[in-house]
């Protein structure tokens, strides 16, 4: 009896995180009043849309790199390359797949600039890719704002601007819209499942489990753990953590074409730059930590933190009656809980060492009441 | 040594190749059809009563007498039938047509009734020029939204 | 045995910062045959073996003069690699394991055999897919050539310490090319059956034609097993003969160069003294080194010593008490309970505890050597400090801080160029001092000094043991020494309390015999 106790209390502690979004989704979902229905489908859209991008973020985690902020390059490699391919108007799913390879020596460069940066910051990866994605973000709107049009020839001056240099807003990708998620969907129950899009999804699953057990893969996990056990052995430590990046940056660019494949909009100058803070908390919020991230965590890190931001603001909405407050809630419950669920790691690595105090000081009385 | 360089050149023109070839079918094209008189050099062709224009996987277009429609196309490759009916009450006359579409031009226009007569493709076949309306001038704002995407 | 010796070491030369660390060495060993190394520490040994190995902080300090001969070829290693790609093999002091990784990834890490696929035919080698059967029977040969029971699928972070040397010797053994293996105090960590399954394997792969170099403190190690015994002393090479033709006193005379006097310890009588410290039912959660259930009184004035096998919880108690590792049950000091997992309430007390763990837990060591004898002293109890507007303002008293450096380098005869070099440069030896001078400064009324003789040498364990034995006796100082070497022990202590499976397991006077210890040692007690 004490022992399966002892287990329950276990798993609690150990998802704590997730446990805590369910509690706020299962509170919002009935005062937000939409029906399980749309709930799902909007779930199962997400998920299509969003696992590429948070599946990216899995190996600099295993090369002890921490959370890659710098998936930002790889976005903007993705759309430099959905740019040029909306210009030259090549549409639906060959469209698609151009944008992507056009992404791939994009991201190798920024991917490679920025592994260097980090491998000069090593303990500080996590702040350093955060300001690294801003500086390349000045880049990229250098590019995208003077030298489309100008030194790089764009055609049409539907997505240029006024001035017949630099592109505009928001780039429609009409003719390439959910081409993907539409080629081999099916309905059940009135619901839209996209096969293709999942079938890609699970085929980077794969990648990513085969990789573990390749040389390099190994090489990453030894470097993550200990880089000078690592370097004594051999491993060039210093190359290993640029592939992880490059790696992550490549898969950043192809998850963000599928991402906007999925909206049928490219917003030019913001689309990227909040991708890196809501998949990094989408996978948190799945349970994985700093140095340790799973596949399962990317799922229901995904269904999680999105359902939350579906029910959030309606039920903000509900509850006070002004559809502004519902706006403000969302933002507010998604950075806080972000917040919280750093701080909750924090806490359960340290009741852990506790625990296994515990644990000892109850063996003690056990054999107290033993042997009196 | 020799084998993995030769490996990673052929994959860098495998996908070189996988891009043009992606070029090639992915080209996307407006064809605009219209049932409008057809202005020759001596003389004209008239519009038709009523003619509907079937492209698979598209809806079908119906065009009165000067009436425009609009189909997009991806491929170099236009397969369509074509419902004639030439007058009101005639019998409908289908007639089933491949067009090439030439790579370089986005909107091209199909005048109808000079297809139907045979004409050459220089005549029938144009590039459809879409006036720019005067856009009110959009100001750039790159900023950090804190707000989430959708 | 050949004719041309597998390696050859001639008139290396080598200095740090100005102080001449090797002075002329020569040396050769043939294949098959094992030589151990002896010397105090700063005596120059783990330099040689650093050269040897192709350790890049000796090319970053200027690198050496001389010449060294693999096989008759000349040797230049710029790194480890080039070393391990020759077939030298070393196995340090500190583990070199990845944490997380089992003991097969550890032994074959870098080294993995791996079958070819698709990606790697393009994407080069790093990207072949590892041959997990194949990693299992090599690491498992290796293991069985060490004769232990060792579970190939437990992760590192989960074994005892014992078992952990244990893996990295299995990763030399695994190296097919290995023709020289250097051990550095490899049974340092070991229990007495390990260490005697280490030897006989040593043996082994002596027969297999694997020179070694054996390095250690554990003298009659050295005469069970090696065929030559090279002592060194100072940077020089003092005495280079055959293992038959020495004994324990000669070497120990070369190491040190003088006569060692082991005083026997007067035994107080104790029993009408009063308890200073009574512990109970103690628990601490120290991986390694778990204490279960711990029931001590101490006598005021007394020197206690702890004694046990590695990994039984000697070494857990005081860590547990000074709040290092998550701890329960009671301690009361002189009447007053303490609250446990509070290191600033017993350091309050006037409590000092000397670390085994110097490089952790002991020392700052980018820092000089005063500041680190000072620094205790001076964050507790406000020593060495100059205060100004009623305490407002508080500035070092530089004066006071090197007068007591230098009390404590003379004291101790700690070896350093000035009392103001890092206490990194220090060898381990002279560290292990620093520490000890650190606890001192304070003046505890109840010191806890856990493996105060770890990698120092003969001459200065006696010295640092005689320094204690002094502190207690001038100061009223109670100490509790937890020691793995029992007849130092028996040297310093009043009374010895064994600890056997994180219990005690017995106290005897340090007058009983050895077998009685070993009785404690070995059975377990109910």
């Amino acid at each position: 009896m004490k022992k399966s106790k002892f287990s329950l209390l276990n798993i609690l502690e150990q998802y704590s995180v997730p446990i805590m979004f369910i509690i706020i989704c299962a509170i919002c979902i009935p005062l937000s009043g939409f029906s399980p229905n749309y709930l799902i489908s909007e779930i199962v859209t997400r998920i299509g849309r969003n696992t590429f991008l948070i599946l990216s973020l899995l190996i600099p985690i295993m090369a002890g790199m921490g959370l890659n902020f710098g998936m930002t390059l790889g976005a903007m490699a993705g759309e430099i390359g959905l740019i040029l391919v909306a210009d030259w108007q090549i549409w639906g799913i060959p469209g698609i797949i151009l944008a992507m390879i056009i992404s791939i020596p994009i991201s190798i460069l920024l991917g490679y600039i920025c592994g260097r940066i980090l491998n000069m910051a090593k303990g500080r990866e996590m702040v350093t890719s955060y300001i690294i994605s801003y500086f390349i973000n000045g880049l990229y709107q250098l590019v995208v704002l003077y030298m489309m049009g100008s030194i790089i020839p764009i055609k049409h001056a539907s997505i240029k601007l006024p001035r017949n240099y630099g592109i505009r807003n928001t780039v429609s990708l009409l003719n390439m819209r959910q081409h993907i998620d539409n080629f081999l969907s099916i309905s059940i129950f009135g619901i839209k499942i996209p096969i293709l899009t999942f079938l890609i999804i699970f085929l980077l699953c794969l990648f990513i489990l085969w990789f573990k057990k390749t040389k390099l893969g190994q090489d990453m996990r030894a470097v993550g753990q200990d880089m000078e056990v690592a370097r004594d052995a051999g491993i060039k430590v210093e190359r290993t953590r640029i592939i992880a990046i490059i790696m992550s940056t490549i898969f950043a660019g192809f998850g963000m074409v599928l991402y906007l494949q999925n909206m049928g909009n490219l917003s030019t100058y913001s689309s990227h730059s909040q991708i890196g803070m809501f998949c990094i908390a989408a996978l948190l919020v799945g349970g994985a930590s700093v140095n340790k991230a799973s596949i399962g965590n990317v799922f229901l890190g995904v269904i999680l933190f999105h359902l939350m931001f579906i029910v959030a603001p309606q039920a903000g909405t509900k509850i006070t009656g002004d559809s502004m407050i519902g706006e403000y809630f969302r933002v507010f419950i998604s950075y806080g809980v972000i917040t919280v669920a750093l701080i909750m790691y924090e806490t359960k690595k340290r009741n852990l060492k506790k625990k296994q105090g515990i644990a000892l000081s109850l063996a003690q009385k056990e054999e107290e009441t033993n042997n009196a | 040594m020799l084998k993995k360089i030769l490996f990673r050149i052929g994959t860098v023109l495998l996908l070189i190749s996988i891009a043009i070839l992606m070029c090639i079918i992915g080209r996307g094209h407006t064809i605009y059809f219209d049932n409008k008189t057809f202005e020759l050099t001596k003389g004209q062709i008239d519009s038709l009563y009523k003619i509907e224009v079937i492209i698979p996987k598209e809806p079908i277009i119906k065009l009165n007498k000067r009436e425009r429609g609009m189909a997009t196309v991806i491929g170099q490759k236009l397969n369509f039938s074509l419902n004639i009916t030439k007058e009101k009450n005639a019998p409908i006359e289908t007639t089933d047509y491949t067009i090439e579409i030439p790579y370089n031009i986005d909107n091209i226009l199909i005048n109808l009734p000079a297809l139907l007569n045979g004409l050459d493709k220089n005549d029938y076949m144009s590039e459809f020029i879409i006036r720019i309306e005067e856009e009110p001038i959009e100001e750039i704002i790159p900023n950090d939204e804190l707000l989430p995407p959708e | 045995m050949k004719n041309i010796p597998l390696l050859e070491i001639k008139n290396v030369k080598k200095s740090f910062f100005g102080n001449q660390v090797l002075q002329d060495i020569n040396l050769s060993l043939h294949k098959g045959e094992i030589m151990g190394l002896v010397g105090e520490n700063g005596a120059g040994k783990s330099t040689l073996m650093k050269i040897l190995f192709g350790m890049g902080m000796i090319k970053e300090t200027g690198g050496y003069e001389g010449e060294i001969l693999l096989n008759g070829n000349k040797i230049q290693f710029q790194s480890p690699f080039d070393a391990i790609k020759a077939g030298v093999g070393m196995v340090h002091q500190e583990f070199s394991l990845i944490p997380g990784f089992s003991v097969i990834e550890n032994i074959l890490l870098n080294r993995e055999p791996v079958n070819k696929n698709v990606f790697s035919e393009i994407f080069g080698e790093r990207l072949n897919t590892l041959n997990y059967k194949k990693m299992t029977s090599k690491a498992q040969n290796a293991i069985d050539l060490l004769d232990i029971d060792l579970d190939s699928h437990m992760t590192i972070n989960e074994m005892p310490v014992g078992h952990k040397q244990f893996t990295e010797i299995a990763r030399e053994l695994s190296k097919d090319n290995l023709k020289l293996l250097i051990l550095d105090e490899p049974t340092a960590v070991l229990t007495e059956k390990e260490s005697v399954a280490l030897l006989s394997s040593i043996k082994k792969m002596s027969e297999l034609g694997i020179a070694i170099i054996f390095i250690t403190h554990r003298l009659q190690e050295i005469l069970d097993v090696c065929d030559k015994v090279v002592v060194m002393r100072d940077g020089y090479i003092v005495s280079n003969v055959n293992a038959k033709d020495t004994n324990i006193e000669e070497i120990t005379k070369s190491m040190i160069g003088r006569n060692i006097e082991v005083e026997k310890k007067v035994l107080n009588t104790l029993s009408t003294k009063n308890n200073i410290m009574q512990i109970k039912n103690l628990w601490v959660d120290m991986p390694g080194e778990v204490v279960r259930d711990i029931t001590l009184d101490i006598k005021e004035g007394e020197i206690l010593g702890i004694g046990g096998l590695a990994g039984q919880g000697k070494l857990g108690i005081p860590n547990g008490i000074m709040g290092l590792y998550e701890a329960g049950g009671e301690v009361i000091f002189d009447g007053n309970s303490i609250p446990l997992n509070n290191p600033r309430k017993f350091l309050d007390s006037q409590i000092a505890f000397v670390s085994e763990d110097r490089r952790e837990v002991g020392l700052l060591l980018d820092e000089s050597l005063e500041w680190n004898i000072a620094f205790n002293a001076m964050q507790i109890q406000n020593k060495f400090l100059k205060t100004y507007f009623g305490g407002l303002i508080k500035c070092r008293d530089e004066k006071a801080i090197k007068d007591i450096s230098k009390y404590y380098i003379n004291e101790l005869q700690i070896k350093c160029i000035s009392p103001s070099q890092k206490a990194k440069e220090l060898s381990g030896g002279n560290q292990q001092k620093v520490c000890l001078a650190k606890s001192f400064a304070l003046q505890p009324r109840f010191l806890f000094v856990s493996e105060p003789t770890r990698g120092i040498d003969v001459g200065a364990k006696s010295l640092v043991l005689q320094a204690l034995k002094r502190f207690n006796k001038e100061n009223n100082v109670t100490i509790v020494m937890i020691s793995s070497e029992l007849e130092e022990l028996r040297h310093t202590c009043d009374r010895i309390a064994i600890v056997t499976d994180g219990k005690i397991s017995g106290i005897l006077d340090s007058a009983s015999s050895s077998e009685e210890f070993g009785f404690l040692m070995i059975g377990k007690t109910k």
